[in-house]
């Protein structure tokens, strides 16, 4: 069964086209990551997954129905961002006991047990919380709250390495322990890929790829070799990175399907062949202008 | 499915409204705090009275000092106004959002929260006016305190009635207008000027607005009044859901 389904969704704000024809599935109880860099709109999707956007052109359906403005959406879906506001009277105890009233899964044991872990102050206020401490406060809410889609939107803000960790292996724990579906957003892909089943990425309001991250290992290659060969090589092939080394060489990243049989074709002529890392391949797939950064000072 | 999947739930819109409430009641008790300050700012203005003349010649002089909670009262009023905006900005909204909610259920839980507080408001601005009584009559003992200084219930009763009706219609105006904004900024600019315009030219060009002003605040009958009073705040808040009911959230 499909938790979410999206059709050739598109979401504009003003004359800014956010998402651009956007068409996908989530399967129930996945961890899918979703990767893209600054202002690929990866908030913008997730909100509306949550409903508190509206589509503007496009079907969304989560649990089968349109998820804007639905009760029943809502009530099985957590939505965890850096944004989270509560009021301000409110202790981060009596936080925990009015989300448990709302929540019919929520595992206080839990809660409770992960506060005591992060040290947080059941008596401290949300708003007096340092960054790191009120995304902390924030991961626990999402992970109590036990909700059958559960959406953590850039989740670590602020959180030091050591919580980052533990947050990830938190959320895998309860995860094996309660399966559901779980999306988090992040523009890196090294932090998560190890609890990640799938990986959605999204650069440019677009959808770039959605393979199993076990796939996306295995989908590119590295070329490295003499500039006139790779270039002869890859003419007509989709080239996901390219960059120079030293004066007459290049190294261009392309399908690893592809690569195979171009390389039985033309013979090895000297070329290297490498493995791409999946989160170098995420930032190739998703940067603006092939060649990275380097392109900006390359015919400076 | 597994056997330790998470099931679905099925939300009833009328225990999600109730969760809210409960909620916002919890996390707005500074609100209360606010209309206690307002009204004892209200009281310690009233305290100097409301109007004083004197007359008298060689011999004798009198002079009458007229006390009155009506400050108290207005500054409830004002109070109520503020919440009401208040609650429709983005910063409240995104609380409701945090937790489960749709449109309606936050619209609703408002409007309980807002009816409340008028409650609370209207008793309590009510019962100042006997603490100022009580007040003035320890501080400014040299005052004789005559007339209605011991209130019938009743009429202090009626007076409740009507001061939390209006607080009513006045909330309700003011979650209004809150609505409006949220829906264009434009309105930050039309509504006082429209404000200032409905009573100051239009109320002169257009007798309707007239009409309109006194078949609500110039009813006699408490009973009618409650009437009245009831089915435009009813109406004033459907048109708020409807029109805030399409709006996109956090």
């Amino acid at each position: 069964m499909d938790v979410i389904s999206c059709q050739e969704l598109t979401k504009t704000f003003g004359r800014v086209r956010a998402l651009n024809n956007i068409t996908f599935t989530i399967g129930q109880n996945r961890i899918t990551g979703l990767i893209g860099p600054n202002g690929a709109g990866k908030t913008t999707l997730l909100k509306i997954i949550a409903g508190f956007l509206r589509a503007s052109s496009g079907e969304v359906r989560v649990f089968s129905e349109d998820p804007f403005n639905n009760l029943k959406v809502a009530a099985n879906m957590i939505f965890i961002d850096d944004q989270m506001r509560f009021p301000q009277s409110l202790t981060l105890s009596e936080i925990l006991a009015s989300a448990a009233a709302f929540y019919e899964n929520w595992d206080m044991e839990l809660a409770r047990r992960l506060f005591d872990y992060f040290s947080l102050d059941p008596e401290q206020y949300h708003h007096k919380l340092s960054k790191g401490m009120k995304s902390t406060f924030n991961m626990i809410i999402g992970l109590a709250a036990r909700c059958p889609l559960t959406i953590f939107d850039e989740p670590t803000t602020g959180m030091d390495a050591g919580v980052r960790k533990d947050f990830y292996r938190a959320l895998l724990r309860d995860y094996l322990r309660k399966p559901r579906t779980i999306i988090i957003s992040s523009h890196l892909l090294n932090e998560i890929e190890d609890i990640l089943e799938d990986i959605f990425l999204l650069s440019g309001g677009e959808k770039r790829l959605q393979t199993p991250v076990s796939d996306l290992k295995e989908f590119a290659v590295a070329l490295r070799g003499k500039r006139e060969v790779i270039d002869k090589l890859t003419a007509g092939q989709e080239i996901y990175y390219q960059k120079s080394v030293g004066k007459d060489h290049s190294y261009v990243v392309i399908r690893r399907d592809a690569a195979e049989g171009l390389l039985k074709k033309a013979g090895r002529d000297g070329l290297e062949v490498f493995p791409v890392k999946a989160d170098d391949l995420c930032v190739y797939l998703t940067s603006r202008k092939r060649g990275g950064i380097d392109s900006v000072f390359d015919r400076y | 499915m597994s056997l330790t999947d998470i099931s679905l739930t099925e939300p009833s819109l009328f225990d999600t409204v109730k969760k809210q409430f409960l909620y916002k009641l919890k996390g707005r008790l500074g609100l209360f705090l606010a209309m206690m300050g307002v009204q004892i700012m209200g009281l310690l203005f009233s305290l100097s009275g409301a109007s004083s003349h004197g007359m008298g010649d060689n011999f004798l002089y009198v002079s009458v000092n007229e006390f009155s909670s009506d400050l108290i009262i207005w500054f409830t009023f004002f109070w109520i106004f503020v919440v009401a905006v208040l609650i429709t900005t983005k910063d409240y909204q995104n609380i409701d959002f945090t937790f489960v909610a749709n449109r309606l259920s936050s619209h609703l839980s408002n409007v309980g929260f807002l009816i409340t507080a008028a409650v609370i408001g209207g008793v309590t601005a009510m019962l100042s006016g006997t603490l100022l009584r009580i007040v003035i009559y320890f501080i400014r003992g040299r005052y004789m305190l005559s007339e209605n200084f011991i209130t019938d219930p009743e009429v202090i009763l009626t007076g409740i009635a009507v001061t939390i009706l209006y607080l009513l219609l006045i909330s309700a105006l003011g979650y209004f207008c809150g609505v409006l904004v949220q829906l264009s900024k434009v309105f930050i600019v039309i509504l006082p000027a429209l404000y200032i315009g409905t009573v100051d030219f239009l109320a002169r060009e257009l007798p309707v607005i007239v009409k309109v002003y006194n078949f609500i605040i110039g009813e006699n009958s408490l009973a009618l009044l409650a009437v009245k009073v009831l089915i435009t705040t009813a109406l004033i808040y459907a048109c708020s859901c409807v029109l805030a009911n399409r709006l996109e959230v956090r």
